[in-house]
């Protein structure tokens, strides 16, 4: 389990800010969780992201893997290769001329060659969608954009590692790419003890996946459990500049008038409710 | 204002395009008028030949086959292409590869200074574009110290100082968190009264509610075109060409099933609410 204890971070030389750009910051994110930070443009999502992975170190607080405090370089090496960083638009990293090439960089610099790893990179490249017999051969630059992203993940997927980082993975993907990149982050969760830290401005795209939000504002975060009621309940949204999903702006509005909803991601359960408003207030 | 730019529209016809050593066309058979003053969204997945089609409107990629004339200037003709061009400006996705100048205020005037006018005119422009975009307060900041959505405002206000005709957005708003987003959205509606017409490329089934018309293509066909309730109230077309529907037009299904009706195509989660009162 990666934690965050007390972490406050500010870029030297910060002359401008009268506060730090993370301020006090303690999370935790045990194995088979999804978490998922929310915040504005220039609330220090990718601060905290390289944080997390050990890119940046914090000013006050640290930062522990499985219940031992990091401090020492050998410690920073060791959870570094236990990450795996998917930076924003990671398609414009990809650089070989095939694809089993360009999944096969990472491990072919661990040391791994011939059949383990051909078993690495089929396994990773399976787990995004793009079996290896159809894709292995092609050139990435001739992939879509959807494609090319999950090329990029395969890549990372390649080196096994436990925790994935993800920032605003589903920028500019249409509604197909956003599935499928959606799907193979389902798969590598499967593995049971992987978990996700995935940054994003845009709390639709990555509700399902989620299983527990952080929302950053200020330097300061607020983290809630997905089932959480609070979260729709009492969050002041519009403050964070934050749209919710539709179905969640009417499942709070409906809550607020008095209707009962079990699931409000359930477009039955919302007409239900709507229902149930509709004939309480005697409407036809 | 000094000498308001001639309004027009662009007119579309018969347009196909294919990329050079492509078999496969982005573009076949489109026909559409997009008219100045007037906010249009274009939808469709990724390679259903959004870009292509703004690119054919901003007169970079000409069509192999049929015409675009903007503002009455054909993009096809040598003589004209140049005009058609002044007719249209562009803004992209990354506001930070956009903005050149150590200024808001010479970022802005960076492109009526190189249409080589006077002055005095370029300071009406810079004031008229910064007033347009809301960036006023912040002529004086050096561009790079500004956030990621004022960095867009002001690539717009840049473009608008060129004093376009229509205003072409190709996914500017999908590196913006939702604030920002809602600035630029409100400035795309402003536009209507300045007359500028707005074409906007997005993957944020939302926006395209506040659109006068939505485009939808597909396979580089335009499938569906008309107001939003035409084109995105029913779900089940919405997600056979690859576009996700709206939440709340799920729901208005869902409410039909079971058999209560809803009249206009609710697109919001306000038009069900008023539709239980």
């Amino acid at each position: 389990m990666l934690a965050l204890r007390n972490v406050t971070y500010s870029y030297p030389l910060q002359i401008q800010r009268e506060r730090p750009v993370l301020d006090d910051i303690s999370l935790e994110l045990p194995p088979g969780k999804v978490l998922c930070v929310a915040g504005n443009n220039g609330s220090g999502k990718s601060t905290l992201a390289q944080l997390c992975a050990g890119l940046l170190l914090p000013s006050s607080g640290s930062l522990e893997l499985e219940g031992r405090r990091i401090t020492r370089k050998s410690d920073f090496l060791e959870l570094r290769r236990k990450m795996g960083i998917l930076f924003q638009s990671p398609e414009d990293q990809l650089f070989a001329e095939s694809v089993f090439k360009d999944v096969s960089f990472g491990p072919k610099n661990l040391g791994l060659k011939g059949d383990s790893l051909e078993k690495r990179v089929r396994k990773a490249c399976e787990m995004v969608g793009l079996p290896l017999n159809l894709y292995g051969g092609k050139s990435p630059f001739s992939l879509s954009e959807g494609e090319k992203r999950r090329v990029a993940l395969a890549g990372i997927l390649a080196m096994e590692p436990q925790i994935l980082i993800l920032d605003e993975p589903f920028i500019g993907l249409d509604f197909e790419g956003r599935k499928l990149l959606e799907s193979a982050l389902e798969a590598f969760m499967r593995q049971g003890t992987a978990s996700i830290i995935l940054f994003t401005h845009e709390l639709a795209h990555c509700w399902k996946l989620a299983t527990d939000f952080a929302f950053l504002s200020g330097g300061k975060i607020a983290a809630f459990e997905k089932g959480d009621i609070n979260l729709l309940r009492d969050m002041d949204f519009s403050s964070l500049s934050m749209n919710l999903p539709q179905w969640a702006v009417l499942a709070r509005k409906l809550s607020n008038m008095g209707a009962k909803i079990n699931n409000p991601e359930s477009p039955r359960d919302l007409a239900l409710a709507l229902i149930s408003i509709k004939e309480s207030s005697g409407g036809k | 204002m000094n000498s308001p730019p001639s309004r027009g529209k662009i007119e579309i016809e018969n347009v196909s395009y294919a990329y050079p050593q492509e078999v496969k066309p982005a573009l076949s058979d489109i026909n559409f008028t997009f008219e100045a003053g007037a906010f249009y969204c274009i939808l469709g997945k990724n390679g259903s030949g959004k870009s292509t089609l703004l690119r054919c409107i901003n007169a970079l990629v000409i069509p192999d086959k049929g015409k675009i004339s903007i503002c009455e200037f054909d993009t096809s003709d040598e003589k004209t292409i140049t005009q058609a061009r002044k007719s249209v400006s562009m803004v992209f996705q990354n506001p930070q590869t956009q903005l050149i100048a150590p200024t808001v205020e010479e970022e802005v005037a960076f492109g009526p200074e190189n249409l080589g006018l006077e002055a005095r005119e370029i300071a009406e422009r810079v004031e008229e574009a910064l007033h347009l975009t809301g960036t006023k307060h912040l002529s004086n900041r050096p561009t790079e110290c500004l956030s990621l959505g004022e960095k867009q405002l002001v690539a717009m206000a840049g473009v608008l100082a060129m004093r376009p005709a229509f205003l072409l957005s190709d996914e500017s708003t999908s590196m913006l968190d939702s604030g920002s987003r809602a600035r630029i959205l409100n400035l795309f509606a402003k536009l209507r009264e300045s007359r500028i017409g707005v074409v906007h490329v997005t993957h944020f089934v939302e926006e395209a509610i506040k659109a006068d018309k939505v485009l939808i293509l597909e396979e580089g066909r335009l499938v569906k075109s008309g107001n939003p309730q035409e084109t995105l109230g029913n779900p089940e077309e919405v997600a056979k060409f690859g576009i996700e529907p709206l939440p709340v037009t799920l729901i208005a299904r869902e409410l039909q099933l079971l058999g209560y009706s809803l009249g206009n195509a609710p697109l919001q989660p306000d038009d069900l609410i008023l539709w239980t009162l």
